[in-house]
């Protein structure tokens, strides 16, 4: 029953005040609104992160050669660095611990491509068949395979196309046993691998050794791409390590610089996907700061207009002390009044945040991926859990908002406070 | 009921004001006191010393034989509501709160339950011949009856002590005659009343006069 009258009495005190609570309940509706979209939104960047990274082999290495920027022991700046068959022999003699599948590359772009009357424009890649592990190739089942080794071993004029391939050169035909015409030369369609969403490339396969003997590279190729082979597949030193190993042996091998960026290249996804995830760990961390901060000005500003409101009633208080009001039964009248506020207009925040990251998110799940299928932005949504903390903080903050105008209202003398006009 | 001894009090506002230089008074239980003096004799701060309001530097002072000195405000609370009820000059009513919650709040204090209160609230009010007027706001009643609400709330508690500051300040001369006839029956029922009035009318009709100059009591008002 006590309690029943406490509860009166607050909301006595919210109602006599009522524009002042509105607007003191709206800075914490705010903050606490903004703390929760922020916080989605960095949600939203770093889900849209690991939806780019989820399929790709995280241990895939890619290095390309280039030319020489340093001169290194008397030969000049400015030299072609090839790679060759040799470079891949030397890989998987010297490095055979450190590294899993490994595949050369030769990409040729813009090759045309036809098919009875159907025509476009597509790149063209010779690899291994270890190449489906390092690009996380899907195959669709059904549709063939991928190259194999007979395939490199007789130079065979085979080709693997996507899906999306498929269906602008083929319709409802099966694709597999068709003969295609890449710049002239036939091709036949062996196996259809899955589009990635996201892959900005139009590519086809087809065997290395068919594209280096037939589009005359002999035994050059582009790039060289593999898979890393650790006993823990999170550390980036290890990776690191392999990395420059492998470029002391070429730049041994090719005559060049070890410090030398422009003659040899790569990218080391652990690095970079590592690299990334602190980036974004970053961000929610700059996230939350921004978000509490804007929760504790508004928090500040309850506290304020609670001073205010102290302030007003000191003859009141003096008056229910006089009538022999414990300084403790002044600071819970106060303090609660605080929390309420607090947590009724937070709440509210709560619910039109929440609401708003859900609504975003149910539209973009509505909308079709975009051409690039490039996602930065998936599922911005926060979790229950999160929930839960910042209803504790509203609570926590409501408490500190009003406890110190409380201790204000209880030290001035009753005698004083009775005075107050 | 009431015993003081050597009672001090300076202000520090500014230069040191001392306004009670060693107040000695006995009041005993059952007395109905006024305590007159010129403005800035010190009759309201030995009043307010009295209520447990305001503390004092130096001396004794002993409320029904408790030495009333260096109290916890949580003590002084609770003396305050047990042993003392207030009436003052501007009547201190809470203006958000009808007369009923008004003349109840003491018992809220004390941990009384809610209908209960309300109906010994109701009890006092009709005492007073206010019945008809619980449920309205201090900003409808007139002074008398502001003034009477507050002496229903004094009295709801049964405070051993009813202390009253100018009760009739703020009041016409006939709502003065029916307030002092008021705590003149309150007093017949046992109650210590202690008025402080400057009021000649109003000191004439307590039992005992107790004059104050210069921050002190004359000798001869020291005991009955």
């Amino acid at each position: 029953m006590i309690h029943f009258q406490l509860w009166e009495e607050i909301f006595a005190s919210l109602r006599r005040n009522k524009l002042k609570t509105a607007l003191t309940g709206f800075a914490v509706a705010w903050g606490i609104f903004m703390l929760i979209v922020l916080l989605a939104a960095g949600n939203g960047l770093k889900n849209g992160m690991a939806l780019n990274y989820k399929d790709d082999s995280k241990l895939a290495v890619w290095m390309w050669s280039g030319r020489t920027n340093l001169a290194y022991k008397g030969l000049p700046t400015k030299r072609n660095i090839q790679f060759t068959n040799t470079n891949e022999t030397i890989l998987r003699k010297d490095f055979d611990a450190s590294i899993g599948e490994l595949s050369p590359l030769i990409d040729m772009r813009g090759k045309n491509v036809m098919y009875k009357n159907e025509k476009g424009i597509h790149d063209v890649r010779g690899v291994l068949p270890e190449f489906v592990p390092i690009e996380a190739l899907e195959m669709l089942p059904n549709q063939g395979r991928f190259i194999n080794q007979l395939d490199c071993d007789h130079k065979r004029k085979v080709v693997v196309v996507s899906s999306k391939f498929v269906q602008d050169f083929f319709k409802d035909e099966s694709p597999l046993g068709k003969q295609l015409s890449i710049d002239g030369i036939m091709f036949t369609v062996i196996g259809v691998f899955k589009e990635v969403p996201r892959s900005w490339q139009k590519l086809v396969y087809i065997p290395l050794p068919t594209a280096q003997s037939l589009y005359g590279f002999g035994d050059k190729i582009h790039e060289i791409s593999f898979n890393l082979h650790m006993q823990n597949e999170t550390n980036v030193d290890e990776s690191k390590q392999i990395m420059d190993n492998i470029k002391q042996r070429f730049a041994s091998y090719h005559q060049f610089d070890v410090e030398d960026e422009g003659a040899m290249g790569y990218w080391n996804t652990l690095e970079s996907f590592l690299f990334t995830q602190k980036l974004f760990a970053g961000i929610s961390i700059f996230v939350w700061i921004i978000g509490v901060g804007t929760l504790i000005a508004g928090i500040v500003g309850i506290s304020n207009i609670m001073l205010i409101s102290v302030k007003e009633r000191t003859k009141e208080f003096g008056i229910r002390r006089a009538l022999g009001a414990k300084p403790s039964s002044i600071i819970v009248l106060v303090v609660l009044e605080s929390i309420i506020i607090t947590a009724f207009f937070g709440y509210i925040g709560m619910v039109f945040g929440v609401g708003l990251t859900e609504g975003v998110n149910y539209v973009m799940k509505q909308m079709p991926m975009d051409e690039t299928g490039a996602v930065f932005f998936y599922n911005p949504t926060i979790q229950l859990d999160l929930v839960m903390v910042a209803t504790v903080l509203l609570i926590i903050a409501g408490v500190i908002a009003g406890y110190f105008p409380a201790r204000k209202a209880i030290r001035i003398k009753p005698i004083d406070a009775l005075r107050d006009e | 009921m009431i015993r003081l001894t050597n009672i001090h009090k300076t202000y520090y506002n500014g230069s040191p004001l001392k306004v009670l230089k060693g107040v000695d008074l006995h009041i005993k239980e059952g007395e109905f006191v006024s305590i007159m003096g010129a403005s800035g004799s010190g009759k309201s701060t030995l009043l307010n010393i009295l209520g447990i309001l305001d503390n004092y530097d130096e001396g004794d002072y002993y409320l029904d034989n408790q030495l009333i000195k260096n109290l916890t405000e949580t003590q002084a609370a609770q003396y305050r509501n047990e042993l003392i009820g207030f009436v003052f000059q501007s009547f201190n009513l809470i203006h958000f709160k009808n007369a009923l919650e008004n003349v109840a709040l003491p018992l809220y204090y004390k941990g009384i339950a809610r209908k209960k209160r309300n109906a010994i609230a109701l009890e006092y009010l009709e005492k007073m011949g206010l019945k008809d007027w619980a449920h309205h706001y201090p900003n409808e009643l007139s002074g008398g009856q502001k003034q009477r609400v507050a002496i229903a709330r004094a009295l709801i508690s049964n405070p051993r002590v009813i202390l009253a500051d100018e009760p009739t300040g703020a009041l016409d001369s006939q709502t003065s005659v029916e307030v002092i006839d008021l705590l003149k029956a309150i007093n017949q029922q046992g109650v210590t009343v202690i008025v402080v009035t400057h009021e000649n009318e109003v000191a004439a009709s307590t039992e005992r006069i107790i004059r104050m100059k210069d921050g002190i009591i004359q000798p001869q008002d020291i005991h009955q």
